[in-house]
């Protein structure tokens, strides 16, 4: 299971010899306790009723071909389309703003762009100072930053976005560590901004005037605003660790914020939205929770479970997508669920979406993936990772598991390559919700990068590759010395630090990022 | 941090996070790709113990208390 998303090309060398191991991973995983290593999460992805794709009463789920008596679309089979995808140079697309109909604002660590819905193009792009988060305040949109604080985009013209230096909040403590941003319109006297800042709490802007509030938090991870009522998203400390928790406030008085409800989630809370009704909640490995906000209550209305890591959750009404790293996925919140109706195997990683009006627009970490709600199309889903990694050289079989996430029977037949890669099942069918064990035969001579083709009955993946790549080391084998530059906070010397200076001792490796 | 930010960026975040351990920076992720998927999602964080003659005994892409421990143990030979 994938632990955390790449970003940091940071490492510790520790543990010459003679030194014992730290004895918790809080100072190589920054995030302290968060066993997930804290990827950023955000909550305003259709969360804040200012036009971020929660859908509207005309439905557009694009499958309204059910009636009353079959109102799960699961029957339907296969209900997501893909429409497109494309790529560019930035990467990490942390958090999702639809802006109108045809376009979102995407932000991430790398910078943001524009796309557009229907296919996934990108139609703008520039610097984002490292954005976490996004909300949007009418044609303004609010980015939450890891490394500038807050600050706004004009995006009145989604084709022209320009910062707006008037408006950018300075970091008001010492350092960013932004995990969501929200927006409600309908608070203070310019509008209210929410923060979910890890163990520092939710801080409440004004975003003309600055700080109105702060509620507390032990690790505020995801806020969520609508109208008067405000979601954090916090885990605590209890005897026997941390409960992730969601707790609902009143903001009538801005002085004075009122808890009304407070529940108990599983696995790590990494995300909530609400469209006033549905709450949806991103908890990794746990997958989702939804829950009906119905005045100062919380209802629990069931659990999702999904491939992968659930990180991100947006809106559509009563669809509900979630970005699931290995999948995105589709649930069903409406009548007979929530329940899973559709999955879509991510090229890469799928760790941020938005919705609206039936289109979903996924960021797989290097790339957009435009998705589509459709009506009436049978068919499997094919649910398979794209890639296999060997170590170079490795003669030893690897295994994979795929299965069928649609309605309807999946075949699935691999080309032969003879002295290539073999896989055990050329060809395999399966039935929905059956899974299977691929086992991976490299070359006799040893694992190279390679790939073989298959082709499917999956409506919208009838061919495709599934990749073998090869690593250079692995456990077993002797690690090729590097040079790398080297500091020590507070030093300011830069020095220089070859692997082999370390030979005959013990060495530590620790790769981590700053989520 | 990213690949492409600046050695005083990664400098700074280390003030600011109080984090005083030697750091060095795989400036192009070169190393760090080398373990692994070099074309797809690679996750964070990556731990790998070499013994003294440099060869990996462990190596794993998340933390796992238990096994680290055991596998740092092991090469110190404090078992």
């Amino acid at each position: 299971m994938q632990s955390c998303a790449p970003s940091l090309p940071l490492l510790c060398l520790l543990g010459l010899l003679g030194c014992h191991a730290p004895d918790s991973g809080g100072a190589l995983t920054p995030g302290g306790g968060a066993s997930d290593g804290g990827q950023g999460t955000s909550g305003d992805s259709g969360s804040t009723g200012t036009g971020t794709g929660t859908g509207d009463d005309s439905g557009g789920q694009g499958d309204s071909g059910g009636d009353s008596a079959d109102p799960l679309p699961l029957t339907l089979g296969d209900p997501i389309a893909r429409t497109g995808s494309d790529q560019e140079g930035f990467y990490e697309y942390m958090d999702v703003a639809i802006l109108d109909e045809d376009r979102a604002l995407m932000v991430g660590q790398g910078g943001f762009c524009v796309v557009s819905l229907e296919d996934g193009e990108i139609l703008v792009e520039g610097d984002a100072k490292r954005a976490y988060g996004v909300s949007l305040d009418g044609g303004t949109a609010w980015l939450s930053t890891r490394t500038h604080g807050l600050y706004a985009l004009d995006v009145s013209d989604p084709l022209a976005p320009t910062e707006v230096a008037e408006r950018f909040l300075p970091d008001p403590v010492d350092m960013p560590h932004h995990e969501a941003i929200a927006y409600s319109e309908d608070l203070g006297e310019n509008g209210l901004i929410a923060l979910a800042w890890r163990d520092r709490g939710v801080p409440l802007f004004d975003p003309d005037d600055g700080t109105l509030g702060w509620i507390e938090a032990e690790s505020a991870t995801g806020v969520a605003l609508w109208g008067d009522r405000l979601l954090v998203l916090d885990a605590v400390s209890t005897e026997s660790g941390t409960q992730p928790q969601l707790v609902l406030y009143s903001l009538v008085d801005l002085d004075d914020p009122e808890e009304l409800a407070r529940v108990d989630l599983g696995g790590t809370g990494r995300d909530v939205v609400t469209d006033g009704t549905h709450v949806a909640v991103a908890l990794g490995g746990e997958g989702a929770e939804v829950f009906t906000l119905d005045g100062d209550e919380l209802e629990f209305s069931g659990a999702l479970s999904m491939p992968g890591f659930a990180t991100r959750v947006a809106l559509d009404g009563d669809d509900l997508w979630i970005a699931a790293w290995e999948v995105a996925a589709l649930a069903w919140l409406g009548e007979g669920g929530p329940v899973i109706v559709g999955h879509e195997t991510a090229d890469q990683s799928a760790m941020s979406v938005g919705a609206r009006d039936g289109r979903a627009l996924v960021g797989d970490w290097k790339q957009t993936t435009a998705l589509q709600r459709v009506a009436g199309v049978g068919g499997p889903e094919l649910v398979m990772a794209r890639s296999v990694a060997f170590q170079e050289g490795d003669t030893e079989a690897r295994t994979t598991e795929l299965w069928n996430g649609g309605a309807f029977d999946l075949s699935l037949d691999f080309e032969v390559d003879e002295g290539g890669y073999a896989v055990s099942q050329p060809s395999l069918s399966l039935a929905p919700g059956e899974r299977a064990l691929l086992v991976v035969e490299p070359p006799e001579t040893g694992a190279v990068d390679g790939e073989l083709a298959w082709t499917s009955d999956d409506p919208d993946e009838l061919t495709g590759h599934l990749k073998f790549t090869t690593s250079t080391l692995g456990v077993g084998s002797t690690h090729s010395d590097f040079s790398l530059p080297v500091f020590t906070w507070p030093d300011t010397q830069l020095d220089t630090v070859e692997l082999s200076d370390f030979s005959g001792k013990v060495v530590f490796l620790a790769y981590w990022a700053d989520f | 941090m990213n690949p492409r930010d600046a050695m005083e960026t990664a400098y700074d975040w280390l003030g600011a996070s109080s984090i005083s351990l030697p750091c060095a920076l795989d400036t192009d992720e070169t190393i760090y790709r080398s373990y692994g998927d070099g074309n797809n999602f690679a996750p964070f964080p990556l731990h790998v113990v070499l013994d003294g003659d440099g060869v990996i005994t462990y190596l794993a892409w998340q933390y796992d208390h238990d096994a680290l421990t055991t596998a740092l143990d092991a090469a110190l030979g404090l078992e």
